[in-house]
């Protein structure tokens, strides 16, 4: 009974050995289908696959996104000038200034010592911190420079003179980026603690349309 | 496509020995294909490339199978030793199967009335090669299960050809 069943796996074996059954020619459309997909998945340098797509989105979406940035910005700076440790110094009453200072002493308009120092003698302004306002405003600075104000002290019967220096830190700087300028102004912020003058540039964000 | 021309007959002859229809065994064959396509850089030149790609086409309609769960297999309850089935005696009957000298076709054609276990048994073991063992290892099941399929699908396969070509026999006659 061994061999019958041995000749019945022989005979099976042997019927099958050279089997083959052809596909219709549809199917072959459907299993290139498959295998388009397949290879599509995976990379091949030397086919279109979703590797190269990906690279032509994300290479299309980076030019679309630079072409579309604006790339006229501006830069606003913001000087603002913070004066920091404002010394008052009131002069002996007997202290005679020296004679050219003295001589000045009575001209009402500023004068310029050095370069980078300002002296206002005998201001006519209505303050001190208005001055020392003033003459940022009108020359602009960016290191530390001594501004020194004297002013006639009228309370006495001698000729007194009260110097007030201040010390004007360096600016600080700070950009702020914007697109458009539309106004430039400048301001000037007083306070009774500190006096920061501010340079500003107000301006809008500006889209520029695609072409 | 040019391994596809080359072999897709071959495959497809190992997939309608394990399937029912032949959608089944179309569906089987390209899910095999890919399969083979996923796992070509994997092949090893130690055996024939022919022999490799019948091997994961056969795991293929395993997995195929199971996943549809078309495979039920009948469990022993005792010991029983199925290499000598005393209940059958195959030299009592006459063996039409090898006598009628059957082709491929009509095998498949009978094959394919067999229960899913016995046929599945049948193809791993006496035409694709797989032990008892690993029978059991792939499909879950215990050895003497493996065996007593196997013995089963062989009797079951030979009675179904003797009934056809008797029946051919009889209306062959008829017709004289």
């Amino acid at each position: 009974m061994k061999n019958n069943f041995n000749d019945i796996d022989n005979f099976l074996r042997d019927s099958f050995e050279d089997f083959a059954s052809e596909p219709a020619p549809e199917f072959r459309t459907k299993v290139s289908a498959s295998v388009r997909k397949f290879n599509f998945f995976k990379f091949n340098p030397m086919s279109f696959n979703i590797f190269y797509l990906v690279a032509i989105i994300v290479g299309t979406g980076t030019i679309v996104s630079f072409a579309t940035t604006d790339n006229d910005t501006y830069i606003a700076k913001s000087l603002v000038y913070p004066i920091e440790n404002i010394f008052i110094t009131t002069l002996p009453r007997n202290e005679i200034l020296h004679n050219e200072l003295a001589t000045n002493a009575i001209n009402p308009e500023f004068e310029v010592k050095k370069q980078n120092d300002f002296t206002f003698n005998n201001p006519s302004s209505d303050s001190q911190k208005h001055i020392v306002s003033n003459a940022i405003q009108n020359n602009v600075t960016t290191n530390n420079h001594n501004i020194s104000i004297i002013t006639e002290d009228k309370t006495s019967s001698s000729l007194n003179y009260k110097s007030t220096n201040f010390e004007i830190s360096a600016p600080v700087e700070k950009n702020i980026i914007f697109d458009t300028i539309i106004e430039e102004k400048n301001s000037t912020i007083l306070d009774t603690i500190n006096v920061e003058v501010r340079k500003t540039v107000e301006i809008k964000k500006k889209r520029k349309s695609l072409k | 496509m040019a391994l596809y021309d080359k072999y897709a007959p071959m495959l497809r002859a190992v997939c309608l020995r394990y399937v029912k229809n032949y959608a089944d065994a179309d569906d089987l064959l390209q899910e095999g294909f890919i399969k083979i396509l996923q796992n070509v850089g994997n092949y090893v030149e130690t055996g024939s490339f022919k022999a490799w790609m019948k091997r994961i086409m056969v795991n293929q309609a395993i997995n195929f199978l199971k996943k549809k769960k078309q495979i039920e297999f009948t469990d022993l309850t005792g010991n029983e030793d199925f290499d000598d089935d005393e209940s059958y005696n195959p030299e009592k009957t006459e063996n039409k199967l090898i006598d009628g000298n059957m082709g491929p076709d009509k095998i498949i054609e009978l094959m394919k009335q067999l229960p899913e276990g016995y046929r599945m048994v049948l193809n791993l073991y006496v035409i694709d090669g797989f032990s008892h063992k690993e029978i059991a290892d792939q499909l879950g099941i215990s050895i003497n299960t493996s065996k007593s399929q196997l013995s089963r699908a062989r009797k079951t396969l030979l009675d179904m050809a003797n009934e056809l070509l008797t029946q051919n026999k009889m209306s062959y006659e008829k017709q004289l």
